[in-house]
Parts: structure tokens; sequence; C-alpha cells
């Protein structure tokens, strides 16, 4: 028996009147000086109350209990107590537990004791253990079952899906290469288109240029101040050759459109021309001019005022200035001005 | 414990005397205001104990014996003054008893004139002094109470486990709070018959 034991065991006695004068006098000297000690006997005398009130008691000890222990006003009224606190605890419904009002900590407390108490019921580690044996067989059983099923249909669908497969995947095949035949046919198309309309470009242009160049269609309107006229090229033939230019009075410019034809405009850094009259007399120059290259045109245009002309035959020479810096001569245009 | 009206005075402690058991039973006198109740609690109990319904009485009456001789014996007294209240306190039960004044109180024999009424009301007080709680010690007493025989047993040594405190801290702490509601109640129930 531990000090604890003997303690509370004299103690006990000590409040059912079992203990003989000398204990009880050594009993009460320590209950007057030691704390714990003191405590302890509070403790007790609730305990012995509860006992009392549960029918926990020995004859011998209800009897002391009945006789010294209820022999105070407080000691009854801390049995009244006692009585009212198990007969509510008895009594209490769940309205008036104090599970609205309780801590969670507190409430936490009380689900793992009951959870706690559960799980330690003999019953309940039984049949744990049991379901725990019959689950370990269950699973292993269903693992292997589980293999055997996959590989069965994994085989089975290698035999079924074969020849479907295979068909499937030639026809896969050959259709994607025919989409890809396709795409480059596509291809192919869409370049020619462009160039067949990058060629129906040139021809249009140089078909709304050759009316020009043969009639001598005056380009401009009514209104227009500027009128222009295309000169071809003709290096070795004669004035009689010579385009003409209808000259409007509202007219301040005139736009000399030098044709180079196949001349390699680009082995010139730039170009000189002079308008002059069949005397020679130079009524206009320019210089720095620069080639116009173009899809289906490679050009020089020359603007001069209007007023420079008369109805009278002119000739343009065109010079190219080289790369070395000298001007070598490309050729001669001629053209008549109609009165005005 | 019938005294004329002059011994009665006499038995008074006059303030010079109080203050001077207090100074012996502690210099600081908080602690010795707290000694002395520690001190009337413990006589209070012993004479309980010993079957005497006027505990309380006999323990003030101790108390005004030392208090009336303090001055005598402070000077000399070695060891702890309880001691010496409980010698005193010894001698006045015994003078006690032998006036043969021990009955069973008047409350005890009412008990049940009027226990239906009474129950409801004390229940009521005991639910409002448990609402009064903090929520804590409210849970901790309701589950303390909640097995009942053996089955209480171990599910006090859970309840324990759970807070992380041994048993018999658990007892005491318990022990405690039901001695705060008990108290509660006991305001409580004196309330309402006031009104």
């Amino acid at each position: 028996m531990t000090l604890q034991v003997i303690d509370e065991a004299s103690l006990r006695r000590y409040l059912l009147g079992l203990l003989a004068s000398d204990e009880q006098q050594q009993v009460e000297e320590r209950l007057l000086i030691e704390d714990q000690y003191f405590e302890r006997l509070l403790v007790i005398e609730d305990e012995l109350i509860d006992q009392y009130l549960s029918d926990e008691l020995s004859r011998q000890e209800r009897e002391k209990f009945n006789q010294i222990f209820l022999s105070t006003p407080e000691r009854y009224e801390k049995l009244r107590f006692a009585k009212d606190l198990k007969s509510y605890l008895a009594a209490a419904t769940p309205a008036a537990q104090p599970s609205a009002v309780v801590t969670e900590s507190t409430r936490a407390n009380s689900v793992w004791d009951a959870f706690l108490a559960f799980w330690q019921r003999p019953v309940v580690g039984f049949s744990l253990a049991l379901m725990f044996l019959l689950t370990a067989f269950g699973s292993g059983w269903l693992l292997i079952k589980m293999r055997r099923l996959e590989t069965h249909v994994g085989q089975l669908e290698a035999q079924q899906m074969s020849p479907q497969s295979r068909d499937l995947q030639q026809q896969l095949t050959q259709q994607r290469a025919r989409t890809e035949e396709l795409a480059a046919e596509l291809q192919r198309a869409q370049q020619q288109r462009t160039e067949l309309y990058q060629e129906i470009t040139n021809l249009k242009a140089q078909q709304e240029r050759r009316p020009e160049i043969a009639t001598n269609e005056r380009r401009t309107s009514s209104r227009s101040s500027v009128v222009s006229l295309f000169l071809p090229l003709f290096q070795s033939r004669g004035i009689e050759q010579t385009q003409a230019l209808d000259l409007p009075p509202q007219a301040t410019q005139a736009r000399l459109i030098l044709d180079l034809g196949t001349i390699p405009a680009r082995d010139y850094k730039g170009f000189q021309a002079t308008v002059q009259e069949v005397n020679g007399s130079v009524i206009w120059t320019g210089n720095n001019l620069k080639n116009i290259v173009h899809p289906g045109a490679n050009q020089v245009i020359l603007t001069l005022p209007a007023s420079r002309l008369s109805s009278k035959d002119y000739l343009v020479k065109l010079n190219g200035l080289t790369r070395s810096g000298g001007y070598e001569t490309i050729g001669v245009y001629t053209f008549r001005v109609h009165p005005r | 414990m019938s005294e004329s009206p002059s011994r009665k005075r006499e038995l008074i402690p006059t303030q010079d005397e109080f203050d001077a058991l207090l100074a012996w039973l502690n210099p600081d006198r908080d602690q010795a205001g707290r000694k002395y109740e520690e001190v009337r609690l413990r006589l209070v109990k012993f004479l309980t104990s010993r079957g005497c319904h006027l505990a309380e009485e006999l323990a003030d009456e101790a108390i005004t014996r030392v208090c009336k001789r303090v001055k005598e014996i402070a000077p000399t007294y070695e060891g702890e003054p309880a001691l010496y209240f409980y010698a005193v306190a010894n001698n006045v039960f015994r003078e006690f008893t032998k006036k043969k004044f021990v009955e069973l109180p008047q409350q005890q024999q009412a008990e049940a004139s009027d226990e239906l009424e009474e129950i409801e009301r004390r229940h009521n007080c005991l639910d409002q002094c448990l609402q009064e709680q903090k929520p804590e010690n409210r849970e901790l007493i309701l589950q303390y109470y909640e097995e009942q025989k053996r089955a209480k047993i171990d599910h006090r040594k859970r309840l324990a486990a759970l807070l992380g405190i041994d048993l018999n801290a658990l007892r005491i702490r318990v022990c405690r709070i039901r001695s705060n509601l008990s108290s509660c109640v006991r305001r409580c129930i004196e309330q309402k018959a006031e009104r």
C-alpha cells in the first residue's frame, strides 16, 4: 500500500469515526498543518457521500455514516447537494447538457473519450482483428484475380482487334499521304496562280500603254494641267516616226516618259536629258534623273514646263551617267507638239 | 453554548487582541488573514467529524479563547500556531460534549415536508450555477459523474489521462469545482428564500 492509500484509508476511517483517539489526534494535527492532507480529506468526504448515495458503503460504514458523518448541518448540507447533483445529472436531458456552451477542446475530449471507450471493448477488438484478417485475405485474392483478368482482357483485345486496327492504320497512312500530296498540289497551284496573276497584271499594264503609244492618245482629261507622252526608244528610226503631243491651253506641265527598253538602267548611276528643237536649240535640261523600274516598265520620266513647248518638232537626248563618272548617250527620242 | 450577555461581551475579542492574533499567525497581514481562515475551516472540519452539529460555533469559541490569550502565549510559544488552536478546540469540544448537547438539526427533521418543491428549486439553482461555471469546469464535473460504480473508475482514469494529469489531481480538481458549485447553490437558495 502506498502512503497515499494509507492516508486515504485513515481519513476515511476518521470521517466515519472509526479511528482510535490517538490516531484521530494525529490525523487532526496533520489536517491543521498539512494543506495537501486537508485537501485530500475534502475529496474523500465528497466521495464518501457519493458512495453513500450510490449504496456502495459496507453495512458498518453506512451505520457510522448515518451516526457520525451526518450528525452536523454542514455534512447534511453536503449530502443534500450531492443528492441534488446526482438527480440533476440523472434527469439531465440533452437540452440541459452543456453541449451548447462546451468548448471545442472539451467537446473533442468527450468525443475522444467515447471513441477510446468504444475501441477498448474486447468484442470490438476481436471483431476488428477478424475483420482485418478477412480484409487482408480478400484483398490478396482480389489482387490476384484482377491481374489474371487484366492479362486475359489484354489477350482478347489483341486477338479481336488486330485485323481491324491493321486495316485502319493502312487506311490512315494512305489518307495522310494523300493529304500531303493534296497540300503540295495546292501549294503549287497557289504559286502558279500568283505567277499568272502577276503576268496578267504586267500584260494589262503593257496593254494600257500600247494604245497610248499607237494612237498617241492624250492621257489627260480636259481639266488636267499635266499632259504625258510616252516616247518609245527608236534609236535608228527617222523623224517621221515622231510621236505627237496634244498640248491643251490649260496644260502647265508636260511629262515625257522615256522608254529604256532593254537597256540595263542599273549600269548607270543616274540620267541626264536635254530637250531641244530640231535646229539644236536646247529648251530644257534635266540632271540627276532616276529611272523607274516596275514590272513591265523600264523608264525615265522627265517633267518640263508646258510653256517651253510650242508647235514644233523636238528631240530628246538621254545620256547615262556611268560608274566612271562620264556620260554616254543612251538614245534620242522625238516628238511633235500639236498646236494649242 | 448559552451564555449571559456580560459573558458574551467578555468573549468577543477586541481589535487589539485580534490584531495580535493575526500577527502571531503571520507577520504579513494578508497572509495572516488567509491563515486565520484556513485554521477556522479545519477546526470546523474536525469538529464536524466528531459529530458536532455546532462545529462553527465551537470553532469560533476556540478562536476567541486563543485571541484572549495570544499576548501571553505568543512570545514563548514554539511550533505551529494551528496546533494550539487545535488544543483549545479540543477543550471546547469536550466541554460541549459534557453538556450532552447533541441533537439532530431541525433542517433534517423538516426534510420531507416540501420535498418536491424544494428539489425543483435546488435543481434550478444547480442549473443556474452550472451555467456560471467556466465551460471546461462545467464539462469536467458533468463528465466526472457520468459513470456509476465500477465503470466510473476506468472512466475517471481515462478522463485524467485525457487532461494529462493523474487521477488524484483530477479528484482534487473536481472537488474544488464541486465546492464552488455547492457554495453557489447555497447562495442561490438563500437568495430565493429571501424573495
